[in-house]
């Protein structure tokens, strides 16, 4: 699955370790979520998209 | 609707930590003093040895996870207790892969035994074995993930 969260977090200005901790969850998962080998559960979906303003549409989309 | 682990303050994951200390310590007490109780005192000093060489071991994983959580892997934080949703997926697949991997070690013990294998040494093989498939599958799951 593809997302726009490194997109959103650079123009956020913010280090994935910055984002790490608003989320609660580690820098390293952030880093696996931006590169697209893990995928979040639905709460962590929910969480990240609540922080950019925006929806989990606009964030994730399926490989096709 | 939230099971990201964020209730657990560090302080409530201390104490849980805490209590498994407890637990485990408690574990390798008992299992020394039956080791005893049945006449096998080199087994039971390896069980205290053992034993307490894995809760330092945690405790010291647990320290370096507090302390440098952003350097700790994801093994360190989910022996930590502190580990986050992809740690604790690590751990379950990893365990998974163990469980499934654990059928084909004890069917091989199993012919082993009927071959005329000592059954301890045939025992302690599986173990180490199965110990090894649980590292090399905790390390391919979080390379993966």
């Amino acid at each position: 699955m593809r997302n726009e969260i490194r997109r959103l977090r650079d123009e956020a200005g913010l280090s994935q370790a910055a984002l790490a901790a608003v989320l609660g969850v580690s820098r390293q998962t952030v880093n696996s979520l931006e590169t697209g080998r893990y995928d979040p559960s639905l709460p962590l979906a929910f969480a990240i998209a609540r922080h950019f303003g925006t929806t989990i549409e606009e964030i994730f989309h399926v490989d096709d | 609707m939230w099971t990201t682990d964020r209730s657990r303050t560090p302080a409530v994951s201390g104490t849980r930590f805490l209590a498994a200390l407890v637990a485990a310590a408690v574990a390798v007490a008992v299992a020394a003093l039956v080791f005893d109780a049945v006449g096998h005192p080199d087994s039971a000093r390896g069980a205290v040895v053992g034993g307490s060489a894995m809760i330092a071991l945690l405790v010291a994983l647990r320290w370096r996870a507090v302390r440098r959580a952003d350097a700790a892997g994801p093994a360190a934080r989910v022996g930590a207790g502190i580990g986050d949703e992809r740690d604790r997926t690590i751990m379950t697949q990893a365990l998974a892969t163990t469980g499934y991997v654990s059928f084909l070690t004890l069917t091989g013990l199993c012919v082993a035994l009927v071959c005329g294998a000592g059954a301890l040494p045939s025992a302690t093989i599986a173990m180490f074995f199965q110990i090894g498939v649980f590292v090399a599958a905790f390390a391919v799951h979080a390379r993966r993930a």
